[in-house]
């Protein structure tokens, strides 16, 4: 057969010219290999040593010699080294069937060491190779096919023989009856294999023990015939035990032992021993059959085979038996069944368990990961939400909102300022008006001492009269004049927020002026923010700072600093100078106690600093609710220092605050828990220790007793079940525990595996072979099937289930993770969205609002100043122009120049009457703001800055009391007004008498007495 | 003119030596019975003694216009006694209004011709009303006004031929009814279809451009035109 593999690999090698240059080489060397497999071990090294240092880029060449080298050692039962072989075929090809023949291999390896688990795991990865290569199974070359038909022989084979050893005799039966005979055919190294593993039994069924065993010798002797005609030695080898086990020819036996030790598989000659000696036993010549049993034994390599050990302690430990020696017996039995106890069953599903934990354990992973993924994104939006609020909301819109806001409380301080500055000279204009009747006094005067022409007394009392009338008229010029001339230069405060420190830094730039006086300057950092004037606060410290070193000796030291309050931010300035007395102290603001003459020139001009800074703040406080908090004050020890400071209104700060979400994820764990029902189990434990007594016959009757119970507990069950236990069955029907087993019926099977072990202990003690071999079968046979983990199916089909939810769970996971986005932006983002545009529509009303209310400021503000500036020409005007009359008419008067006296005093007249009218268009123009205020528990109609400034200018304690319905009537007591705050005062309530037509509103000032009469609010404007 | 006291409300006292001065030459009829140069100084003279005439400023000390309630109240007080304002508020109108509605005899400003022996005579002998030459000329100049605006409207009705039931129309539509509320006035037989028809020929009528024009602007322009008077604007009696 293989001279007609090399024919067909000549003819590959024409067709296929353009392959790597190796590889047709590479191909034979490896067939030559495997056509040696069941030849001869040592040429099949060869051969495949050849091809792999051939094969350097011939990648499944490589695999292939690996495979074949792996055999090899498989044979020689160098299990470690072809296991790596094997490993290293796999990682270097693709080719599905290479893989599959190293997945075989270890298939076979794995059975071999009786690692049952790992042998369905193996055969599962067969599977999906087989699989793939079933997908475009009519792509494969014709080499390949060879390979693949070897593959697929070798484990329908391998997995028979693994079901055989678990006692799994229908899968085995299964396995390789699917064999395609007539496709084996074409691979007689296989088809001899199948042959064997036929006649060697527990395969052919049919027909009765008889028939079955002569169609077993059938297989056995075609077998043999066919591996002599081929020189197969090692399935002649083969034939020849399983044809000795058969006829216990011991011969055969033997002729099968020579041909293995001429092959060389390790494990073939142990198991040729193990023949012999059964053969021996069954010719009762033990010694003989302990001999050749020793003799299997005595290589150490086949402890890699545990079912081999196995069954040669079994057949010790019955021939030791047999020759009487019981404890030798009884030890070789012990390691037997602890060989079964470690070989046990088959593990199917364990591996599926496995397998089944393992991808349950990926699915978990990946549920893990796809909810770490949601709870990221989750996360992520949630941030990315916040974020977003932050930044588009508060800072923009607000922040413009709140800027404008401050600009128009800008604009209206502004305006309330320009109000107040046109009230001062809407006062001037009606001053100027009040001189208006004077010269038309004059006028008429004159014209009527023109008619009288006379010198006589009463002549010269009219022309006293108008010398009265001008010096009238100057004074009052003289007066506004002074008025025009005080107002000018005013303070103007600009308020806004600024950072302390910026303050400090140049209070600090004047270390050297300190350090030049000897006098250490120290300023501490803030972060403080306030709002107030810059300029003015900078000058506030360059002034406590400058006196703090006027008042400081050689050595001392000036301390800067700040401290931030709730409300206010309170900056002192400290020094460790001279200090004053509580006298002084109480004074130090009152510029009159410091014009001291004891005291230093230059420690007087400390009170005229502190003037300007107590002005300022006074300046603060008035100028707004916000400046409450403004105050300067001092502490002061005479000898240790003083410590001045003033507070300030707090700044604008913007405070930003991150919040970080842990997040605690916890898992379910399954359990599984397995209750077994207790019996009493005395038969079984008397058994046990009759044996321990070495009262055998009597075991057996214990175990006879027991069986009686079994089946009575049986057929509490199945009352019509015939499947009853006997101590000795006939051995060819299926063992009653056994099927009872199958058939679910619960009985303690422990206590049956106990009595069959105790039987078999006892039989083989009482040299009972039939009833040893029958025990022991079931024994081995239950405790196999029992010792199968019952919950795994249980587990596997849970397991199962979980893994399809769990895939559904990930896959919902998954369209969760992808759903999040679409479903944050449709539920949530699109009406945070929609919120927002909503309220950005009305911040950007309000910020309109506030727009128009800028404006309406600025407008009105523009329009004040217009009319202010205005007014102050009007005036200028009429001063200067006009000034000069008064004085001219006198003259004339004084030096009798009538004739151009009354031409004059007309000029006079009409020039200030058109000046006068000029300013009064203009203040016609203003209109108060009328709406209820509340003064002094009184509600009045008015203008709410004009009366304020009213109260303002009239300081004291104010008494308000209502007065006709119509008006409100505030007296003020031991109060006495400068002429302009009176004009100022008088010019506001004409403008509230004026405006709501309420004629009896004065003011009146007598006996250190003013009384205020306004226009009560009576609940309509 | 009999004699007659006089008592004189002023606070200035150049002003008041001034005006004492005209009296003593002028009107030698008067006698003076006190001067008050604020209100408490005044309500105590004249419970002490009733004069016939009261010379009253108008600004006294902090009010310029604190006369109008002293005359209101002397009036209540004292209905005989005549009042009459001096004053030098020549340009606050408004004031002169208030003082008249007050009960004052009559006003004369400090200008010009100040009081005179005329002036107070007309007083004196039971006249109202009685105003010197700038308060005048200011009467003249706005009864003038007034007159002219009622000449122009009906120029206008004229002119744009204005019937009627155009101006009911007209002053319905300024008064904010609706064409269907207008329909059904009394008096009116239009219905709504005519009622716009109308509506487009006084359109055509009022505005000489072919604009685009609504019933405001329509209305306004009827205002301006003094076809309806802003003064008047009242819908009919029913």
């Amino acid at each position: 057969m293989w001279q007609k593999l090399a024919l067909s690999f000549s003819l590959l090698l024409l067709i296929s010219a353009c392959s790597p240059s190796h590889k047709s080489a590479v191909d034979k060397l490896n067939t030559h290999s495997y056509a040696c497999h069941y030849r001869d071990v040592d040429s099949t090294e060869a051969y495949a040593r050849y091809a792999l240092e051939l094969a350097t880029d011939y990648a499944d060449g490589r695999a292939e010699a690996l495979n074949n080298l792996a055999f090899v050692n498989i044979v020689r039962m160098d299990y470690d080294a072809a296991w790596k072989l094997l490993d290293e075929a796999i990682s270097l090809t693709n080719n599905q069937v290479e893989l599959l023949v190293a997945g075989v291999q270890q298939m076979r390896l794995c059975q071999r060491r009786s690692k049952n688990r790992e042998f369905y795991e193996y055969r599962e990865k067969a599977m999906d190779a087989l699989k793939r290569i079933n997908e475009d199974r009519f792509q494969l070359t014709e080499r390949e096919q060879q390979r693949l038909l070897y593959a697929e022989s070798e484990m329908a084979i391998v997995t028979s023989t693994y079901y055989y050893y678990v006692g799994l005799e229908q899968q085995s039966v299964e396995a390789l009856l699917q064999l395609n005979t007539d496709e084996v055919r074409h691979d007689t190294a296989q088809y001899l294999n199948y042959l064997y593993n036929v006649g060697a039994g527990g395969i052919l069924s049919e027909g009765t023990p008889e028939q079955i065993h002569d169609d077993e010798i059938d297989f056995l002797n075609h077998c043999l015939t066919i591996a002599q005609r081929f020189d197969y030695p090692y399935f002649e080898a083969q034939a020849k035990e399983a044809l000795a086990e058969h006829t216990n020819d011991l011969t055969l036996a033997q002729e099968a032992l020579t041909l293995f030790q001429r092959y060389g598989d390790v494990y073939q000659i142990a198991g040729a021993y193990r023949t012999l000696a059964s053969c021996y036993h069954a010719l009762d010549d033990d010694y003989m059959a302990l001999e050749n049993l020793q003799l299997a034994l005595s290589d150490d390599r086949i402890h890699q085979a545990p079912d081999l050990v196995a069954s040669i302690r079994e057949q010790m430990s019955v021939a030791y038996s047999a020759i009487n020696d019981k404890p030798q017996s009884d030890y070789n039995r012990n390691i037997y069944i602890d060989l079964q106890e470690q070989t046990r069953q088959d593990r199917e599903l364990e591996a599926r368990a496995g397998l089944l934990d393992h991808a349950v354990n990926q699915l978990n992973w990946m549920i893990l990961a796809v909810i770490g993924a949601i709870i990221m994104l989750v996360f992520l939006l949630w941030l990315f939400n916040h974020m977003n609020r932050k930044q588009k909301e508060d800072h923009q819109l607000e922040d413009l909102i709140e800027q404008k806001n401050e600009e128009v409380a800008e604009a209206r301080l502004r305006v309330q300022k320009n109000e107040r500055r046109h009230l001062e000279q809407r006062a001037k204009v009606s001053m100027a008006t009040c001189i208006l009747p004077l010269i038309d006094r004059i006028l008429y005067t004159i014209d009527h001492l023109q008619s009288a022409n006379d010198r006589s007394e009463m002549a010269n009392g009219q022309l006293q009269y108008i010398r009265e009338l001008t010096d009238n008229i100057n004074e009052q010029n003289d007066l506004l004049t002074q008025w025009i001339k005080l107002r000018q230069g005013e303070l103007n405060l600009h308020i806004g927020s600024f950072p302390l420190q910026s303050l400090f830094d140049i209070v600090s730039r004047g270390k050297t002026s300190f350090a030049m006086k000897g006098v250490e300057l120290s300023v501490v950092p803030t972060d403080a923010t306030v709002k107030a004037d810059r300029v003015l606060t900078l000058f506030m410290l360059n002034t406590l700072a400058d006196n703090a070193r006027k008042f400081t000796d050689k050595g001392g030291s000036v301390t800067v600093s700040a401290a931030e309050e709730p409300d206010y931010v309170e900056i002192s300035v400290a020094d460790t100078g001279q200090g004053m007395t509580a006298d002084e102290l109480a004074h130090v603001f009152d510029h009159k106690a410091i014009v001291d003459d004891s005291k230093q020139k230059s420690q007087t001009s400390h009170g005229f600093g502190l003037m300007n800074c107590k002005g300022i703040i006074e300046k603060y406080r008035k100028m707004s609710q916000l400046f409450s908090v403004c105050l300067l004050s001092a502490e002061s020890e005479k000898g240790k220092g003083s410590r001045f400071f003033f507070r300030l209104p707090k700044g604008k700060l913007l405070a930003f605050g991150f919040w970080l979400l842990a997040f605690g994820q916890s898992l379910t764990a399954n359990g599984q828990s397995l209750t077994a029902e207790a019996m009493a189990h005395v038969f079984s434990d008397s058994a046990y220790f009759s044996n321990v007594n070495g009262t055998f016959e009597r075991t057996l009757q214990f175990a006879d007793s027991c069986c009686k119970y079994l089946n009575l507990q049986y057929q509490s069950q199945c009352p019509k079940g015939k499947l009853l236990m006997t101590i000795e069955g006939d051995g060819s029907n299926v063992p009653p525990e056994i099927q009872w087993l199958h058939d679910s019926v619960v009985v303690n099977y422990q206590i049956v595996l106990d009595i069959r072990n105790e039987s078999a202990v006892a039989a083989l003690a009482l040299h009972q072979w039939k009833l040893y071999a029958y025990n022991n079968k079931v024994y081995t046979q239950l405790f196999k099937e029992t010792s199968a983990d019952k919950t795994l199916e249980d587990y596997c089909r849970m397991m199962q289930q979980s893994q399809v939810n769990k895939r559904i769970a990930v896959i919902l996971l998954v369209l969760l993770l992808i759903l999040i986005v679409p479903a944050y932006y449709m539920l949530y983002y699109r009406h945070r969205l929609y919120e927002r545009f909503h309220r950005e529509l009305v911040q950007q009303t309000n910020l309109e609002m506030a727009d128009d209310e800028l404006r309406r400021a600025e407008l009105e503000n523009s329009n004040l100043h217009v009319a202010n500036a205005v007014l102050d020409n009007c005036l200028s005007t009429l001063k200067h122009e006009t000034m000069y009359y008064p004085s001219r008419i006198r003259q004339l008067i004084d030096t009798g120049e009538f004739a151009s006296l009354s031409e004059v005093t007309r000029y006079y007249r009409d020039l200030y009457s058109m000046l006068i009218m000029q300013a009064t268009n203009q203040v016609e123009r203003i209109h108060l703001h009328l709406r209820p205020v509340s003064l002094y528990g009184q509600t009045v109609l008015g203008d709410d800055n004009l009366l304020h400034y009213l109260f303002e200018l009239v300081k004291g304690h104010v008494t308000a009391e209502v007065k006709n319905q119509q008006y409100v009537q505030f007296v003020i007591e031991s109060q006495t007004l400068p002429e302009i705050d009176y004009y100022l005062c008088r010019q506001i309530v004409r403008d509230h008498g004026e405006a709501t037509n309420r004629r009896g509103c004065g003011i009146t000032m007598e006996d250190k007495c003013i009384k205020i009469i306004l226009p009560r609010y009576n609940g309509q404007l | 003119m009999d004699n007659f006291k006089l008592i004189i409300v002023e606070d200035v006292p150049l002003e008041l030596k001034g005006t004492e001065g005209i009296i003593r030459n002028d009107i030698p009829e008067a006698e003076v019975i006190g001067t008050a140069e604020n209100e408490v100084e005044y309500w105590r003279l004249i419970k002490k003694q009733q004069p016939d005439l009261v010379l009253l400023d108008l600004g006294l000390g902090g009010s310029t216009t604190v006369g109008v309630e002293i005359c209101r109240q002397t009036k209540e007080m004292y209905p005989k006694v005549k009042i009459l304002i001096f004053t030098g508020e020549i340009l606050n109108e408004k004031l002169w209004v208030d003082v008249l509605d007050a009960g004052a005899d009559g006003i004369i400003l400090k200008s010009g011709e100040l009081l005179t022996r005329a002036d107070v005579r007309a007083v004196m002998e039971g006249k109202q009303l009685v105003f010197n030459e700038p308060i005048l000329e200011k009467i003249v100049e706005r009864f003038k006004h007034a007159v002219s605006s009622q000449l122009a409207r009906q120029e206008a009705l004229i002119d744009y031929e204005i019937d009627e039931y155009d101006e009911r129309f007209l002053r319905h539509l300024a008064l904010g009814y609706t064409k269907e509320q207008i329909t059904t006035l009394r008096g009116m037989p239009f219905g709504v279809k005519s009622l716009e028809k109308r509506q487009n020929e006084l359109v055509k009528k009022l505005f000489s451009s072919g604009e685009s024009v609504n019933a405001t602007r329509l209305v306004v322009r009827a205002l301006e035109l003094h076809i309806l008077d802003i003064d008047n604007l009242m819908p009919d009696m029913d």
